[in-house]
C-alpha cells in the first residue's frame, strides 16, 4: 500500500513529498509524513516471548497496545542502548499501527518525487528501502515502511523460529 | 438521507425484529401451543409488518403479510384449528418475507414465491369466511370507518427538526388525511416564540387501517409528542367541552407550510389556552413511552473500552495510594475501595448493555432440527431451557455455527432412526435439549441427545488406526470420549455410517476456544451424550493473579489456577532428558519455569528466585506447574488484543494494562505445555522427556 503511493509518488515528478527524517547511527532515514500518527519519547517496553532483536516489545499507547520496533537492530546494527533521548515514531503499516525505535527525529523536509531515485542494490540494508534521494549534501534512505515492520510476526515467531531459539 | 430513508431503514430493522418473533410463535404453534396469547402475537407481528410495508411502500411485502395475516385470523377467530394449521406454509411465508426485507434492504428485486401465497389463497378460501384478494379488504377489529388523530407536539417540535407536514405524509398511505391545525395556543404576536411550536393537529382519516398502525407511524415522527387516536366518529373533547371558542390567533408561520391536503386551518374550540394542558381524551390513547432504545454497538464498545481504562487509572492509583504515608494513605485507600467496587458494577452495567439473551442463538435451532430431522428421515424434538441467560454479543455471534454443528451432530449421529428407538424401547422421537445456565463468572450451554452415544469401538480403532493412540493403550471410556474432539476422529465417518455434514467436533472445539471457553463431552451407550460448552461471560475482562518473573510481570488467568505452593513443598526434580517435574496435590506434573520457557533471560541455577509454583490445569485437564518468583496479586485486567497490532505470541492470550501503565502478557496456560515440548526438542533432550510434557495422568513410575 506504502510502496504502491511511493511508487505513484515516482511516476509523477511534479508533485513534492513530505518527509520526516530521522537518524539512526550516522544514517538518515526518511518516510512520508502521512504515514507518521505522533512522535513520542522513548518507554521501556515489555518484552515479547521468543521476539527476534529488532521487536523491542510492546507499550501502551493509550490503552492501545503497540508493538515498537528498533531499526537499529532491523538494519543489522545492533540493539538500541534506548535512553530517553530516544524516540518512537508511531506509524500506519498496512491497516496496523506500529511504534519504530530511532536515535531522534531530525526535520520535515519537502523532496520533489523526481529527486527520489531507486535504492542501490548494493546490500540487503537496502531492500528496506523504497528509495534515496539526496538533500543538499545529505543521503536520505526512504524506508519501505511495510518491508521494515516486517508483517511476518506470526512467521518470524513460527516454531522453527521458536526451536533455534 | 433524507428523513423517509432513514424511517425505511429503521422499518426494515423492525421486520427483523418482527419476523423473529413470528418465527418463535410458528415454532411454538408447531409445538402444540396453539393458545391464543401465541396466535394473537403471531397476528400482531405479521399485522405491524403489513401494516408498515404498506406506509413506507415496500408493497412486495404486503401480498405475504397480507394472506399470512388472514390465514392467522381464521385461527385467532376459531374458524380454523390449531390442530389443523399448516405451520410450516407459514414458516416458509416468514421465510419469503424475511428474503423480501433482505431484497428491499440491498435495494434489489423482490424474489417471488407464487406458490406460497397460492397457499395461503387456497387456505383461506377453505377456511371460508376470510376475503380472497385486495390490499385491505379485511374488516378491522377496531375503528370501523377511520380515525381521528389529534396531535399536540411538545412546544420544542421545531427545534427536534421535526416538519410536520412531511412527517404526516406517511398516513397518506392509509388514506387521504384531512388536516385542520388549532391555532388557539398561539400567544399573541409580541409574545410569540417563533421557535416554539404552539400547534395542535387534528387529522381526520378514513381507512380501514388499525389503530396501531398508524400509531406505529406517527411514534416514529412524534416520538414524545401526545398522540390520541379515536374512531371517527367520536366527539372529541374539544368539541364536548363547554368552553368558548379561542378567538383565532394571528397566522403563525407554519400554517403556511402544511401540505396541499390540508384544509384551511381553523381554529376549533379548546378548553385551555395552552395545549399540553389539554386533557387527555382517552386513557389509552397517550402512546406508552418506549421502555427500550436502539444504540450503535460501537458506542457500547467505546464505553466498554472507556470503563477499561477506568480500571487501568484505578489500579494505578492503587499502587500509587500504597507508597502514601500511613495517615493520608488510609484515607486515600478507603476512597480506592469505594472507587473499585463502583467502577466493577459501572462495568457490570455495561457489560450488561452488551449482553444479550442467547434466545437469539436458540431460536434458529428448532428449524435446524426440524429441517433436517425431515432429510434424514428421524424423528426429533428440540426442548430449549434457560434461553434468557444473557452473554456478551459478540460470544453470541460466535456460538451460531458451533451449536448449529453440534445440533446436526447429535441428530445425524446421536439420534436413531424411529425403528431403531422402538427396537431400544424408547420412543420414536428423539429428544435434544439445549440449554443454558450461568455458573459463576462462566456460562454453560448444554447440547444433549438421548440417542446411542458415542461409538467408543470405531473412536478408539479410528484412533489407533491414525496412529492417536497405541493399539495396546487401555484408555478410559472418557478418554475414548474425548477422542471426538481430535482433528481427524471426529469425522462422520469415524462414529457412524451417515455422512454429509462433516463438521468435526474439532473446528467446533477451535471456535469455542477462540472464545475462551472449554468443551467436555459425556457419554453413555444407548443412553446418550451430551456436550458442555463454558463460555466467559465476556471477552472484554478477566480476573487474573499478577505474577513477577525476573523484572516482567505476567497475568495468569484465575480460571486455571489450583493452588500456589513453594518449590520446596512439592518435590521438583529433574528428568534425566533436562525437563523437570514437581509433584502436585499426589500426582506428578511437568514444572515450566517461565523465564527460560519465554525467553526472558538465562536461567539461574538451584531455580533459586523461581520459589512459588503455581499449580494450573489446561484445558485438557493436564495438571502443569509453573514456576514464578513471586505473587503480586490479584487484580482485573482489561483483554488487549496481541493479534490485533502484533500478531499471535506464543504463550500469551492477550495483553493487559497495568496499574504503572505497563504491558503485562495474558499467559495462555492451554499453550504452555505445547511451548515447552517445541522448546524441548530445540534442546534436543530425549523423546522420553518431552513426552512427560504432555501425558495426561500422572507418570507413576517416574519418580
Amino acid at each position: 500500500m506504502n510502496d504502491d503511493k511511493n511508487q505513484a509518488n515516482t511516476r509523477s515528478n511534479a508533485t513534492m513529498r513530505k518527509i520526516v527524517t530521522f537518524r539512526v547511527d550516522e544514517r538518515t532515514f526518511g518516510i512520508d509524513v502521512a504515514d507518521v500518527r505522533e512522535i513520542k519519547g522513548w518507554h521501556s517496553t515489555t518484552p515479547l516471548p521468543h521476539a527476534p532483536e529488532h521487536v523491542r516489545g510492546v507499550i501502551n499507547l493509550r490503552g492501545m497496545i503497540l508493538a515498537v520496533y528498533d531499526l537499529r537492530a532491523r538494519i543489522g546494527l545492533g540493539t538500541t542502548a534506548a535512553t530517553a533521548a530516544h524516540v518512537i515514531l508511531v506509524v500506519d503499516v498496512k491497516d496496523r499501527v506500529a511504534g519504530l525505535l530511532v536515535d531522534a527525529v531530525s526535520d520535515i523536509i519537502d523532496i520533489p518525487a523526481s529527486a527520489v531515485r531507486s535504492p542501490p542494490d548494493v546490500a540487503a540494508t537496502e531492500q528496506l528501502l523504497a528509495g534515496v534521494a539526496i538533500v543538499g549534501d545529505e543521503v536520505v534512505s526512504l524506508l519501505a515502511l511495510d518491508r521494515a515492520i516486517d508483517a511476518g510476526l506470526g512467521s518470524s515467531l513460527s516454531p522453527s523460529t521458536l526451536e533455534a531459539a | 438521507m433524507d428523513p423517509m430513508a432513514l424511517l425505511r431503514q429503521s422499518f426494515l430493522e423492525e421486520c427483523d425484529e418482527l419476523l423473529s418473533a413470528l418465527e418463535s410463535c410458528l415454532h411454538a404453534m408447531e409445538e402444540g401451543a396453539g393458545d391464543p396469547d401465541t396466535v394473537n402475537a403471531a397476528f400482531r407481528a405479521i399485522h405491524s409488518i403489513k401494516g408498515g410495508a404498506g406506509a413506507f411502500g415496500f408493497t412486495e411485502l404486503v401480498p405475504y403479510a397480507h394472506h399470512l395475516e388472514a390465514a392467522l385470523d381464521l385461527l385467532r377467530s376459531g374458524r380454523m384449528r390449531a390442530t389443523d394449521a399448516p405451520v410450516p406454509l407459514f414458516l416458509r411465508t416468514a421465510d419469503a418475507l424475511g428474503a423480501c426485507v433482505a431484497a428491499a434492504r440491498a435495494e434489489e428485486a423482490a424474489p417471488a414465491f407464487p406458490d406460497i401465497i397460492a397457499g395461503l389463497r387456497v387456505l383461506a378460501g377453505g377456511g371460508g369466511a376470510a376475503d380472497q384478494a385486495g390490499p385491505e379488504p379485511e374488516t378491522p377489529p377496531v375503528g370501523a370507518h377511520g380515525h381521528r388523530i389529534v396531535l399536540t407536539p411538545r412546544a420544542d417540535l421545531f427545534r427536534r427538526l421535526v416538519e410536520p407536514p412531511q412527517m404526516l405524509q406517511p398516513l397518506e398511505a392509509f388514506g387521504e388525511p384531512r388536516l385542520r391545525c388549532d391555532l388557539s395556543g398561539v400567544p399573541a404576536l409580541d409574545a410569540l416564540d417563533p421557535a416554539l411550536c404552539h400547534l395542535r393537529f387534528e387529522i381526520e382519516l378514513e381507512t380501514a387501517a388499525l389503530r396501531e398502525q398508524i400509531e406505529d407511524v406517527l411514534e416514529r415522527c412524534f416520538d414524545g409528542d401526545e398522540i390520541a387516536i379515536l374512531p371517527l366518529g367520536a366527539p372529541t373533547t374539544a368539541q364536548a367541552g363547554s368552553a368558548p371558542p379561542a378567538p383565532p390567533g394571528p397566522a403563525a408561520p407554519p400554517s403556511a407550510d402544511l401540505s396541499a391536503s390540508a384544509q384551511p386551518a381553523a381554529a376549533f374550540g379548546h378548553g385551555g389556552s395552552h395545549p399540553s394542558a389539554a386533557p387527555e381524551p382517552h386513557p389509552r390513547s397517550r402512546l406508552a413511552p418506549t421502555r427500550t432504545i436502539r444504540v450503535d454497538l460501537d458506542r457500547v464498545d467505546r464505553l466498554m473500552n472507556l470503563v477499561g481504562e477506568i480500571v487501568i487509572t484505578q489500579s494505578m492509583l492503587i499502587d500509587r495510594s500504597r507508597n502514601l504515608p500511613s495517615p493520608h494513605g488510609l484515607q486515600l485507600t478507603e476512597g480506592i475501595e469505594a472507587l473499585t467496587r463502583q467502577t466493577r458494577e459501572l462495568q457490570e452495567q455495561v457489560m450488561s448493555v452488551r449482553a444479550q439473551p442467547v434466545k437469539t442463538v436458540f431460536q434458529r435451532m428448532p428449524r435446524t432440527v426440524r429441517d433436517l430431522a425431515n432429510t434424514l428421515g428421524k424423528e426429533a424434538r428440540l426442548a430449549m431451557r434457560g434461553e434468557d441467560t444473557e452473554v456478551d454479543k459478540t460470544i453470541i455471534e460466535e456460538l451460531a455455527d458451533p451449536l448449529t454443528h453440534m445440533i446436526r451432530n447429535a441428530l445425524d449421529h446421536g439420534v436413531e432412526r424411529p425403528d431403531e428407538r422402538l427396537a431400544a424401547g424408547k420412543p420414536a422421537e428423539g429428544l435434544i435439549t439445549l440449554a443454558a445456565e450461568q455458573r459463576g463468572g462462566r456460562i454453560v450451554i448444554t447440547v444433549s441427545d438421548d440417542g446411542r452415544g458415542l461409538n467408543r469401538e470405531k473412536l478408539f480403532a479410528k484412533a489407533v488406526s491414525r496412529g492417536v493412540m497405541a493399539a495396546d493403550a487401555k484408555p478410559s471410556p472418557a478418554e475414548i470420549d474425548m477422542l471426538i474432539f481430535h482433528a481427524g476422529l471426529s469425522t462422520a465417518e469415524a462414529v457412524t455410517d451417515v455422512s454429509g455434514r462433516g463438521v468435526g467436533m474439532d473446528v467446533v472445539k477451535q471456535n469455542v476456544e477462540a472464545l475462551g471457553g472449554r468443551i467436555a463431552v459425556e457419554s453413555e451407550p444407548g443412553r446418550g451424550c451430551s456436550f458442555a460448552l463454558s463460555l466467559p461471560l465476556t471477552l472484554a475482562v478477566a480476573d487474573g493473579m499478577v505474577v513477577r518473573i525476573g523484572e516482567e510481570r505476567m497475568i495468569l488467568p484465575i480460571g486455571s489456577i489450583m493452588e500456589t505452593l513453594q518449590i520446596g513443598n512439592c518435590s521438583p526434580a529433574i528428568l534425566p532428558g533436562g525437563g523437570e517435574i514437581v509433584r502436585l496435590r499426589g500426582e506428578i506434573a511437568p514444572l515450566l519455569r517461565l523465564r527460560e520457557l519465554l525467553g526472558l533471560g538465562a536461567p539461574r541455577a538451584g531455580g533459586g528466585p523461581e520459589s512459588i509454583v503455581i499449580s494450573a490445569e489446561t484445558d485438557r485437564g493436564e495438571v502443569i506447574g509453573i514456576a514464578v518468583d513471586e505473587i503480586l496479586g490479584q487484580q482485573q485486567v482489561v483483554v488487549k488484543s496481541l493479534e490485533a497490532s502484533f500478531g499471535p505470541v506464543p504463550g500469551a492470550s492477550a495483553a493487559t494494562i497495568l496499574g504503572d501503565g505497563m504491558v503485562a502478557l495474558i499467559l495462555d496456560v492451554d499453550a504452555l505445555p505445547a511451548l515447552a515440548q517445541a522448546r524441548a526438542r530445540a534442546r534436543g533432550s530425549s523423546p522420553a522427556a518431552s513426552r512427560a510434557f504432555t501425558i495426561n495422568r500422572p507418570i507413576q513410575s517416574a519418580a
